[in-house]
């Protein structure tokens, strides 16, 4: 889906009120960028913004009048544009690329005033940007969208389809009363009925998971810089403690609806509160606490520690915990759950 | 000709009458079932309210960074001062050397780290261009980019003051007012003042909680009806029933859209530049076809609990193929084609134009048709569904 890793030729409107050289380079050079589509050129402010509110470009740029005269007068003519961060992703890649276009645009114009007053060109070259910002985007230095969505996105699509199909192979047998048969099938036993039940869905669930890790990191090549074992635990841990969320949401909810209300809210919300788009720390203090019951967040953080960074795992030691800690708790909890089966096996 | 009109009067009236019938009866199964009272009232009430306050912080402030400086000058220390007084970072401390930035990094005290090298200021005084090296953590994209933008702006503010002091003297004013900033630009954020996350993300959620509920909603009573053996729909006069569930369902909506994508917004100060008449006409085919499509999916639904097993994790992908996070134009054509099959593509789309961006009606014209289209679409998709479920059932 997002195979280009970010959107590229986003439409933009003109309205170049100057109609000279100078602007034309200008429009040229800017449509030459590769985020950047100029796919209207418009009269005025108004009619690029009804272009911009019938979603037909995502960005307008205004050169004023007399835009190359003032320019050559040291007037200082303004550009200005607009872009339309009700679409934040496009919105703000179009943002750098106008910056981006103004200030090389001023660094032309710099470099003929310095021309003609007498320096020379190789001090020139450093006048003009006296100062680079050598960006290191560690990890994914393509800045790729990709790599970032589908490493936290995928995983928090398998842990909602564990709670969800493990909420139901749970309770959809105490609902049709068949615990009876499932427990002949473990003679008797509720606690080895409920293991077995879960160990076989987890097993499918690491197979699943484990072929997901290696489409992300092996065939489309996202950073991995750690020991497969790490990542591979990281995920049987994440299944583990999703079936763990399930089993203690069954044993501690009074009907089965309200269980599988709470799985689906908790599997929706980890999207936002997992803290993938928006970071935690920004988050209300009660949000910030509640993330820390949400198995995907620490998977997150473990993959953030290895397969993106490259730490050991001695910084992300916390998370692992945390994941064998939702098994525990569902352990001793299993009790409880099976008492809820007691009371169906009545029925 | 008169007993001709007669009859078609009978007719009609029957029609209605049966309408009205299903219509009032619907009701009584809607509020009958707690299940399906939960999706279609307390789902629509919460579930905004929920995502609204997670989301309210709109932006990323202060995040931290930390500093090594081996140049240690006036510079250096502007350029720190100035960075950490944007709203986006925040400078937790400066630190011997990289290493020891780095651990700090690991262990999650920082995302980003500035190093200015030992020459810094040296090569600027001998007019060499310097650099300043800036690592940053890509665990998420809005740190970087908040990071990013910031420390570029004052950059750029500061090289033009020391351009100006690099000219050589006697110059006259009209050329190093040039030098500094020949072209100034501005720069105007439209329809999200703030740039903010949730000003772009919860109008769309908004329009796809509507859909999923009624979804999911119109899902359960089908299983309710499967539960107990019998069709979903009645096998006799299958349009009559659809039209008077459809007024049924719409009707509840009705409360339900007006709160979400008026109050909502009202109450949380999303942008809301559009009029409350003009959003609750481009809704109605939103609701309706989207309850066409509840009735043709739920078919598949033979017990209640599978209602979450098919119809949860349909959100997720449906929030990307509106195409607010990602362009649609950007996606894949199949993709592309998929989204156009569901309401909240185009929901979303003139929900998005309307209120957020102000649009007037002709500008959502194209969704608007789209939807209708949709309507039609699923009406007929419904109608067979119902007949093959009742066949299945028998």
């Amino acid at each position: 889906m997002l195979y280009n890793g970010l959107p590229e030729k986003i439409p933009v409107a003109i309205v170049d009120m100057d109609n000279s050289h100078t602007s034309h380079m200008f429009i040229s050079r800017l449509n030459a960028l590769q985020s950047v589509d100029v796919v209207m050129t418009v009269d005025n402010f108004s009619e690029g913004r009804k272009a911009m509110q019938r979603n037909e470009v995502l960005g307008m740029l205004l050169i004023p009048e007399d835009f190359e005269q003032r320019t050559f007068d040291a007037k200082q003519p303004i550009i200005s544009f607009y872009t339309n961060d009700a679409f934040l992703i496009p919105g703000s890649l179009l943002y750098k690329s106008f910056t981006t276009m103004s200030v090389l645009a001023s660094a032309e114009v710099v470099q003929d005033v310095m021309l003609s007053v007498g320096l020379t060109e190789h001090r020139i070259m450093s006048l003009l940007q006296p100062i680079t910002i050598d960006s290191c985007a560690l990890g994914n230095p393509w800045l790729n969208y990709s790599v970032y969505l589908c490493n936290s996105f995928i995983p928090t699509i398998l842990q909602l389809m564990v709670l969800l199909v493990t909420t139901y192979a749970i309770a959809g047998e105490l609902k049709k009363g068949s615990v009876r048969s499932w427990l002949l099938a473990s003679r008797g036993s509720r606690s080895v009925a409920l293991i077995g039940k879960l160990a076989v869905y987890a097993m499918l669930f690491v197979v699943v998971g484990l072929l997901l890790q290696s489409i992300m990191y092996g065939y489309m090549r996202f950073p991995f810089h750690t020991t497969p074992y790490s990542m591979i635990v990281a995920m049987v841990l994440l299944v583990m403690a999703s079936q763990a969320v399930v089993v203690i949401t069954i044993a501690l909810s009074p009907t089965l609806p309200v269980a599988y209300s709470t799985v689906s809210v908790v599997g929706v919300v980890t999207f936002s509160l997992g803290g993938f788009s928006f970071p935690v720390a920004d988050m209300y203090v009660p949000f910030r606490l509640l993330t820390n019951l949400l198995p995907m967040r620490h998977y997150f953080l473990i993959y953030v520690n290895n397969a993106l960074n490259g730490y050991t795992v001695y910084y992300c030691r916390y998370s692992y915990v945390v994941l064998l800690v939702f098994v525990v708790v569902a352990i001793i909890l299993l009790p409880r759950l099976c008492s809820v089966m007691a009371s169906y096996e009545k029925r | 000709m008169r007993s001709d009109k007669d009859n078609l009067l009978c007719r009609c009236r029957r029609v209605l009458a049966g309408v009205r019938y299903y219509w009032l009866r619907e009701y009584r199964h809607v509020l009958r079932d707690a299940e399906v009272l939960v999706f279609f009232l307390l789902l629509p009430i919460a579930y905004p309210i929920l995502y609204a306050l997670i989301y309210n912080p709109e932006v990323v402030t202060d995040i931290p960074v930390v500093v090594v400086d081996d140049a240690r000058t006036a510079l250096s220390r502007e350029i720190v001062r100035c960075f950490d007084a944007t709203p986006a970072a925040h400078i937790v401390g400066y630190c011997a050397n990289l290493d020891e930035a780095r651990s700090m990094m690991m262990q999650r005290e920082c995302y980003a780290i500035i190093l200015f090298p030992g020459s810094f200021s040296r090569d600027i005084d001998r007019g060499e261009q310097s650099s300043i090296v800036f690592y940053t953590d890509m665990s998420l994209l809005l740190n970087y980019k908040e990071l990013y933008m910031a420390l570029n702006n004052v950059v750029l503010d500061i090289e033009s003051t020391i351009r100006l002091q690099q000219m050589p003297i006697g110059l006259s004013s009209s050329i190093t007012d040039i030098v500094a900033n020949p072209i100034p630009y501005t720069s105007v954020v439209l329809y999200n003042p703030t740039s903010g996350i949730a000003s772009f993300l919860i109008p769309a959620v908004l329009v796809l909680i509507l859909q999923q509920s009624v979804v999911l909603g119109i899902a359960m009573l089908a299983g309710k009806a499967h539960e107990q053996g019998r069709g979903w729909f009645e096998r006799r006069n299958y349009w009559t029933q659809l039209v008077g569930r459809m007024l049924c369902y719409s009707s509840i909506y009705l409360f339900n859209t007006i709160y979400l994508l008026h109050f909502i917004p009202s109450i949380f100060g999303y942008p809301q530049l559009g009029t409350l008449s003009d959003i609750m006409i481009f809704s109605l085919p939103f609701i309706l076809s989207s309850i066409c499509m509840a009735v043709t999916l739920s078919v598949m639904v033979r017990e209640r609990e599978q209602v979450y097993l098919l119809f949860v994790a349909m959100s997720v992908i449906l929030l990307f193929l509106s195409g607010i996070a990602w362009p649609r134009y950007a996606m894949p054509a199949v993709w592309r084609w998929l989204s156009y099959i569901f309401p909240s593509t185009w929901g979303v789309e003139g929900f998005v134009q309307l209120s957020t961006m102000g649009a007037c009606f002709s500008d959502v014209a194209q969704s608007y048709c789209h939807l209708w289209v949709l309507v039609v679409f699923y009406m007929i998709t419904a109608r067979v569904a119902v007949h093959y479920d009742n066949r299945a059932m028998r």
